[in-house]
């Protein structure tokens, strides 16, 4: 069942168009994640999901109702990302008493375990925080929410190595005790993949694609050979990225549509062929150029 | 177990390869529950999804079998279900690619077999 | 996972709540402001009337919470003005939310900040011509213009209404400083001319000062209040869904 079903949204600021005629499912009970660039669109496409503004045009649904200005789906629903304000006069642990008060299923034995481990002091105000320390406060409300629909936009900003570590395996027990939707939106792909069952990429506004964790790593092979043993077993569409090396010899990332018997064929060949990395994937299917940046210089 | 993320094969099909490993080793016997996908998620931290295919390529190779409302247990046979599976797959990829290598280099059957007795016989001399 | 179906009563309570304890530092402004008014009440001597008469000099001292009052009326418009600002905005946005339940939460909030400054504002009062009482010492002599348990009330729900009032106006100006510079300045401009063209500001006045008939009063007050409010929660949605 989809949770969150975007169709045809676009959302613009000022002539400059963040999103374009999207359109995806999110699925529920699933943890999905938003991988893009900076400035793809991610953090656009995730507030209108939250309802803080209305699309320009397409249709937002969240628990099949429109998002913007309701009750039931912020009652549901909550984004963390590093803009969130909290009251300045509240300590972390008052704020942390609101979020129970607001929230029917807040859970506050996470909430004060988390606060323990990460050595959070209660006795602090919000903007007294560092921006990793900030990153992992909002980061814990998000979790002790535990809404039917838990948002995070760039949770780590700021984390340092093993906080984002922590933050992932926090995510993903709290996910397999109480199963929700979860979307994530991050540009550290190769982090949080074991954790991610569904990814969407977007890039300039749109989505590039939405498959399987499983699917994607399946998605595209690297394939190294000399270039006129290579060339007859590519279809010049399905290359994401090419970069020559020495000796006439190339390295193409291709769409992995090839049969068993090709695949025979090439090795037989001697071209090496490889998986590649979801993350070099992802970065090469939002790629602005096939090239890299060598070919700058 | 700690998964290989360079790997070519896929995490879910590690998880599956260690699952058999566990039923070979007998540390889970015959009729016994299998892992669930959410210990498998929180064991290799992973996604419960992806345990759950690891654990659905051992249910389609008939070494598990679901029972309704409890789970993965392990059938009877599991464990010559998965020595038969290694021999028909793993091995004759293996003695494919040595074939291969042995044309390439002109090795002939005889010098072949030749070559597999004595290394037989070097495993049970020592 | 089963969905929380929220009743807007409940969502506007925890509002409240969160407001009442996560913005306390309106009360210290509130004494600051108070306190400033009583030096000035204190030290200006207001209302001094001196007269003399051969044999006897009268000295003659007017003094009331006047001043604590005005200054009282200034807080809570200025309050009010930035009670819905972006930044406030997102803070109640953080949790259980929307906009229908963010202004009747500041609505209530800023009801119990009316009654709380009037009664600060009485007790001002009270205070200030204790003062002055101390200070001129026995020599003086007092008149109390009549006082009674009744008039107590009275004093606190006519300034409660003025401070109301004054929070509504304020409320609605917030939300006009938060619009488009243009139509802002239009705005003000064009309310300008008009309050001053046509002697509005003494009709304004008179309108509330000079009723007789506190029921009457009571009803002009909260209508007016009302129409402010609602004018502002009107602009409020005009705005967000500008942006």
């Amino acid at each position: 069942m989809g949770i969150v079903i975007c169709d045809n949204v676009s959302k613009s600021f000022k002539k400059n168009r963040a999103i374009k005629n999207l359109s995806c499912t999110f699925q529920e009970n699933r943890i999905t994640g938003l991988i893009g660039r900076n400035g793809a669109g991610k953090t656009t496409l995730l507030k209108t999901i939250a309802g803080r503004w209305r699309p320009n045009e397409g249709v937002v649904k969240v628990f099949d109702e429109d998002p913007y200005d309701n009750l039931k789906v912020s009652a549901n629903m909550i984004c963390v990302n590093d803009e969130l304000v909290f009251s300045p006069e509240l300590t972390l642990d008052e704020i942390l008493k609101s979020g129970e008060m607001f929230y029917s299923n807040w859970d506050m034995e996470i909430a004060e375990g988390l606060f323990d481990y990460f050595e959070l002091n209660p006795n602090l105000y919000h903007d007294q925080l560092s921006k990793g320390k900030l990153s992992t406060f909002n980061m814990i409300v998000g979790l002790a929410s535990r809404c039917p629909l838990t948002i995070f936009d760039e949770p780590t900003t700021g984390m340092d190595y093993s906080v984002r570590q922590d933050f992932y395996r926090a995510l993903l027990k709290d996910y397999i005790n109480h199963p929700r939707t979860i979307i994530l939106s991050s540009h550290l792909l190769n982090e949080l993949e074991d954790i991610l069952e569904d990814i969407v990429l977007i890039d300039k506004g749109e989505i590039c694609l939405h498959e399987s964790m499983n699917d994607l790593k399946e998605y595209a092979i690297r394939i190294t050979g000399k270039r006129e043993d290579i060339e007859p077993f590519i279809v010049e569409e399905n290359i994401l990225h090419k970069k020559k090396l020495e000796f006439n010899l190339e390295s193409l990332v291709v769409k992995n549509e090839f049969s068993k018997e090709e695949i025979e064929q090439m090795k037989q060949r001697g071209i090496q062929i490889l998986n590649v990395d979801a993350a070099d994937l992802s970065m090469f299917l939002t790629g602005q150029s096939k090239g890299g940046i060598d070919d700058v210089f | 177990m700690v998964l290989n993320h360079d790997s070519v094969k896929p995490i879910y099909v590690q998880i599956a390869e260690w699952l058999e490993t566990e039923i070979l080793n007998e540390h889970i016997s015959p009729g016994e529950k299998m892992y669930s996908q959410y210990q498998l998620a929180d064991m290799f931290n992973i996604n419960p999804a992806t345990a759950a295919k690891g654990l659905n390529i051992l249910a389609n190779n008939n070494i598990l079998y679901k029972k309704r409302g409890l789970g993965m247990f392990v059938k009877e046979a599991a464990k010559e279900m998965i020595l038969l599976k290694r021999k028909n797959e793993n091995l004759k990829q293996m003695v494919r690619d040595l074939v291969q290598e042995a044309n390439y280099l002109g090795v002939s059957n005889d010098e072949l077999y030749q070559l597999i007795n004595d290394i037989r016989n070097e495993g049970q001399g020592e | 996972m089963s969905f929380n179906q929220p009743s807007v009563s409940s969502a506007v309570k925890n509002q409240y709540l969160y407001k009442l304890k996560g913005y306390s530092s309106v009360f210290v402004a509130l004494m600051t402001v108070q306190i400033i008014a009583m030096f000035f009440g204190v030290l200006g001597g207001v209302g001094q009337y001196g007269t003399s008469n051969g044999s006897m000099y009268l000295d003659l001292y007017y003094v009331s919470g006047d001043l604590i009052f005005a200054f009282t009326c200034i807080w809570a418009f200025v309050i009010a003005f930035t009670m819905d600002s972006k930044t406030n905005r997102q803070a109640m946005q953080v949790f259980v939310t929307n906009q229908l339940t963010r202004h009747l939460a500041n609505g209530i909030y800023l009801v119990t900040l009316s009654i709380i400054g009037a009664i600060t504002v009485l007790l001002g009062g009270f205070f200030i011509k204790s003062i002055v009482m101390i200070l001129n010492g026995p020599e003086s002599t007092f008149i109390f213009v009549g006082y009674t348990i009744g008039d107590f009330f009275i004093g606190l729900a006519t300034t409660s209404l003025y401070l109301l009032l004054c929070s509504a106006v304020g409320y609605f100006a917030g939300k006009i400083a938060s619009m488009g510079l243009v139509a802002k300045l239009v705005l003000i401009i064009g309310f300008l001319s008009v309050l001053f063209y046509n002697g509005l500001i003494e009709r304004i006045s008179e309108f509330f000062i000079m009723e007789d008939v506190f029921s009457i009063f009571i009803l002009k007050v909260l209508v007016t209040s009302l129409v402010a409010y609602v004018m502002a929660i009107w602009l409020s949605k005009q705005l967000e869904v500008i942006k």
